[in-house]
């Protein structure tokens, strides 16, 4: 879910620890936690931003490598950051905040922004697997209606042909012998 | 219960088989209830059946389990019954005829008719890989090991392959209930030789062939008819 301020978190009361955001997140974040086997990731500390306070790790950071703030204010410091290093001799600086996902609520600077793997595996360009549209895609609704449909086919075909009705035998056994004497009488089936 | 089939017909489904059957078809159904609660937002209520969305979550692997164990025993047993047959080209081929109750046109075939082999053969595909799919999905004794490739593979399979499964569960019940006397055969066993006859020819022949009948015009199978020919 999406908080007021732009923080997106995992409601843990109705998490049934299922793993499918795990399938889902193109970069690998959440994971199932071993003691309530409900899903985490990186809160940004939104109970703290709540009160007006800056995520702790960018409070205990002593050498202000992380910036919080509004997204756009975090874009132009970035690109600041982003021409000293370039003036550095760093031709390939650039901010990390992929386009394929619409962008990520954390952004990077990045001395080598063409190279993005060197930094613990971002993803060069992360997308939503294919996979998991069409898993999450058209899919659920397209399955469901064709499960739907298939019941009512089943019932209308019994509506418009009715069934195969039982043929029986005599409940008199000596009768229905009889009967089967007479049945079988000039068949080459055998 | 004191239908003439239950104490003169042809044994079509022993008791084991029976039991076999309907601890699968149980299982299946539970499966398939919480799995679809699972899959879409939209059947979340089913979640209810089983006491909430997370006992959903925790039994229906164990269910899988469950069913898949008694699913090895029924495909091994059912095996050589369903193999395909050159009949069985042609009464596919009357698929229309079959459907609009035109028997009397359809050849004769053995215990099982196309469609039922063809029921066998789809769920002996897709049980294994519901299976395996879904050991890989098992949460917390196995998914945690896997890598996020093979999570969001092996959801998608699931998904896909459970479609199929239900869709073949749908025509299985809606046939069980088109065809008269097949539902009495799978609960109680027996069927009338009528039946036998009229829809599983072959099969029937082949029984009373085995019960030491050659003659065509041969006896009852029924221990308690007075023979009146000698």
């Amino acid at each position: 879910m999406q908080y007021a301020n732009g923080i997106v978190d995992f409601n843990s009361e109705h998490c049934i620890g299922c793993g499918y955001c795990i399938a889902g997140c193109p970069f690998d974040i959440p994971r199932i936690s071993e003691r309530d086997n409900k899903a985490y990731k990186c809160t940004l500390c939104s109970d703290r931003v709540y009160h007006g306070l800056e995520p702790a790790c960018v409070k205990s950071c002593p050498t202000s490598a992380i910036m919080f703030g509004t997204k756009e204010d975090m874009l132009d410091y970035g690109a600041h950051r982003v021409a000293d290093l370039k003036d550095r001799g760093y031709e390939n600086a650039g901010i990390y905040d992929p386009p394929g996902v619409g962008g990520t609520h954390v952004v990077y600077v990045l001395q080598h922004s063409d190279k993005p793997e060197i930094y613990s595996d971002l993803p060069r360009d992360p997308h939503i697997s294919p996979t998991v549209e069409l898993w999450k895609g058209v899919t659920k609704p397209i399955m469901s209606v064709a499960l739907g449909m298939s019941v009512l086919a089943g019932f209308f075909h019994y509506v418009m042909k009715g069934p195969k009705e039982e043929p029986e035998d005599d409940p008199d056994p000596v009768k229905a012998h009889d009967a089967r004497d007479i049945d079988k009488r000039g068949e080459d089936r055998l | 219960m004191s239908h003439s089939n239950v104490k003169h017909g042809i044994l079509r489904y022993g008791w084991w088989t029976r039991v076999n059957h309907w601890l699968i078809a149980i299982s299946f159904v539970l499966l398939v209830l919480s799995g679809l609660a699972l899959f879409y937002p939209f059947f979340f209520g089913l979640t209810g059946l089983f006491g909430g969305p997370e006992p959903t979550r925790i039994v229906h692997p164990y269910i899988g389990v469950f069913m898949s164990l008694f699913f090895v025993i029924q495909a091994v047993r059912f095996f050589g019954d369903n193999l395909i047959r050159r009949h069985d080209v042609q009464w596919m081929k009357q698929i229309r005829d079959v459907l609009g109750n035109r028997d009397e046109r359809l050849p004769p075939v053995g215990k099982n008719n196309a469609g039922q082999k063809l029921v066998y053969w789809i769920f002996l595909a897709t049980v294994p890989v519901l299976l395996v799919t879904g050991i890989v999905l098992w949460r917390p004794w196995v998914a945690d090991e896997m890598p996020v490739w093979a999570l969001r593979w092996a959801v998608t399979i699931h998904a896909y392959t459970a479609f199929i499964a239900i869709i073949t569960l749908v025509i299985h019940v809606y046939s069980a209930i088109w065809v008269k006397g097949s539902v009495r055969a799978m609960t109680q066993g027996r069927v009338s030789h009528a039946w036998a006859r009229h829809h599983h020819g072959l099969w029937y022949d082949e029984v009373r062939r085995k019960e030491g009948y050659d003659d065509p015009g041969g006896l009852s199978l029924d221990r308690d008819v007075p023979s009146k020919r000698t």
